[in-house]
């Protein structure tokens, strides 16, 4: 399932601190897709301490968007897929 | 992977490298504040007085290039997966031959004992050396030009050109090689040290600091393109004019270009802040605002002077004093103004990649607001701008209002260390208490 959240109007560091909460959250099957007004270089590093995948493209409502699912989830990796190609 | 980025923190340098630099420069404030109490209004009388020269000193070199040099240790390995190599004990030396090397220049101009331009001299290339080489192989390894690196480069070379051309009128001065007349070099080494390196290094930052402090809309395109490559280019240009074929009318009209493009980023920057998406209290954008307004009216007046030089004759002195004076606050004010938002944030995110490093998730991280209240920057800004406001009445009015000036100068720098100390005593605290919760032997991070 797609759980949006958009981080693209707040200030440091709401917008890391929303997603890392969030992707706490993500149940089996979930994938997180965040839109974001610029593209999130400081998340990267949190991400890959964090264990999870991601994919950052521009587009979106806000001018980013990043997908990112438990590293472990292939349903979520496979919606994932699914939606960017879509 | 779907993936690119190719970040890591475990690349950028210990949180107590770039911090060193930022808590030491209130110092130098500190320092600045004292020179002008102690001196009083002889640092309003000219430009060439050893007073006013140890204050330029401490303000440019001990507080502005100390924030600025600490900075880009920390910026190019986040913002462009770059580090500066052996970044630990490049930053150490440095820091040690800033301290030696600016206080060495002020004992050396209010003293007038040539054996303290010695000491600055070899504290300063002895630091700066290693620092450049770093520098340089960080800006050119990376792997993607952004505007903020290209800016970097322009800025790290204007810092060479600065410093080589200050070491040089310095060495003529304790007689160790023949310059001629040192006019033209001290304005071509001040020209670049204002206009090149401190300018070109605070747009090439705010680039991603005012967009994504301020929630506001990205730079626009075509002044991230050009405009650092415009004012390297001017720059160049005028100094080659003033080395070949000097002639006055030219120089300034490329000076003027230079500074119109300053112009240009002030009432863009402005712009920007009124467009914030969400109109949130910001209690540096005071800070900003006043210093932007300032850059634009010390062109105003670099313009006038130079247009009206000769009717302006007996006022030549003030002018230069003035402009010089809105120039230097305007650059700390923006300095002062960025360390609010990027010192909380950086503890904050170091803290953050502890965590999660050595997943330590019974320890919470505290919000970057816990870091540093609202309260205390305003509190700090409003003290910091009334002592502007009076220095540079001082200039205009009367001398003896550097003294209240001074005074609340050196109080708003003082408040600007004890803010920076008590971020770097939480984030101490945090990192402490993670590692305790990681169990006996936490993962180095």
């Amino acid at each position: 399932m797609e759980i949006t959240l958009d981080v693209s109007e707040l200030e440091p560091c709401e917008p890391l601190e929303q997603t890392l909460s969030a992707i706490d959250q993500l149940q089996p099957g979930d994938f997180l897709h965040v839109f974001h007004r610029r593209e999130p270089l400081l998340l990267f590093p949190l991400l890959e301490k964090k264990g999870v995948g991601w994919h950052c493209r521009e587009g979106g409502p806000a001018g980013y968007e990043i997908y990112i699912w438990m590293a472990d989830d292939a349903v979520a990796e496979q919606q994932v897929r699914g939606s960017l190609a879509g | 992977m779907l993936n690119t980025a190719n970040l890591s923190l475990e690349q950028a340098p210990p949180i107590s490298i770039p911090f060193r630099f930022f808590l030491t420069a209130p110092l130098f404030g500190l320092l600045a504040g004292l020179l002008m109490l102690y001196y009083g209004p002889d640092m309003v009388t000219s430009r060439w007085s050893p007073a006013t020269l140890a204050l330029t000193h401490a303000l440019t070199l001990g507080v502005m290039s100390m924030v600025m040099c600490g900075a880009m240790m920390q910026m190019l390995p986040v913002l462009a997966g770059s580090p500066l190599p052996r970044v630990r004990e490049v930053g150490t030396v440095l820091h040690l031959a800033m301290i030696i090397g600016t206080l060495g220049l002020v004992l050396g101009f209010i003293s007038s004992d040539g054996r303290w331009f010695g000491v600055a001299l070899s504290a300063l290339a002895v630091g700066f050396a290693p620092f450049f080489v770093a520098l340089f192989v960080a800006l050119i390894r990376v792997k993607v030009l952004s505007p903020t690196i290209l800016g970097m480069r322009f800025a790290g070379t204007a810092l060479l050109v600065t410093i080589g051309l200050g070491m040089l009128v310095l060495m003529a001065r304790v007689g160790w090689l023949e310059l001629g007349n040192p006019v033209p070099w001290v304005d071509t080494h001040l020209s670049w040290g204002l206009v090149g390196w401190v300018g070109l290094l605070l747009v090439s930052v705010a680039y991603q600091v005012v967009p994504m402090f301020h929630v506001t809309p990205e730079y626009p395109e075509w002044l991230r393109g050009y405009l650092t490559k415009g004012l390297f280019g001017l720059l160049i240009v005028w100094t080659l004019v003033g080395a070949v074929w000097p002639t006055v009318f030219y120089q300034d009209i490329l000076m003027l270009l230079s500074l119109g493009c300053y112009v240009l980023f002030a009432l863009q920057t402005l712009k920007l802040f009124q467009q914030k998406r969400r109109k949130v209290k910001d209690a540096t954008l005071l800070f900003w605002r006043v210093s932007l307004v300032g850059i634009v009216l010390a062109v105003g007046l670099w313009a006038v002077m130079v247009l009206f030089s000769d009717q302006l004759s007996g006022y030549l002195t003030t002018f230069v004093l003035l402009i010089g004076a809105v120039v230097l606050l305007a650059a700390v004010a923006v300095i002062n103004a960025m360390l609010y938002k990027i010192v909380p944030f950086l503890s904050w995110f170091h803290l953050q990649h502890r965590q999660l490093a050595l997943m330590s998730f019974t320890v919470s991280v505290p919000h970057m607001k816990a870091f540093l209240a609202d309260k205390h920057v305003k509190r700090q800004s409003y003290l910091w701008l009334a002592s502007a406001l009076l220095l540079l009445l001082a200039i205009v009015v009367d001398g003896v209002l550097i003294y209240p000036g001074a005074l609340l100068f050196v109080i708003a720098n003082l408040y600007l260390f004890i803010n920076l100390a008590l971020i770097y005593r939480l984030y101490r605290q945090v990192s402490g208490q993670l590692d305790e919760a990681a169990g006996p032997t936490p993962v180095a991070g």
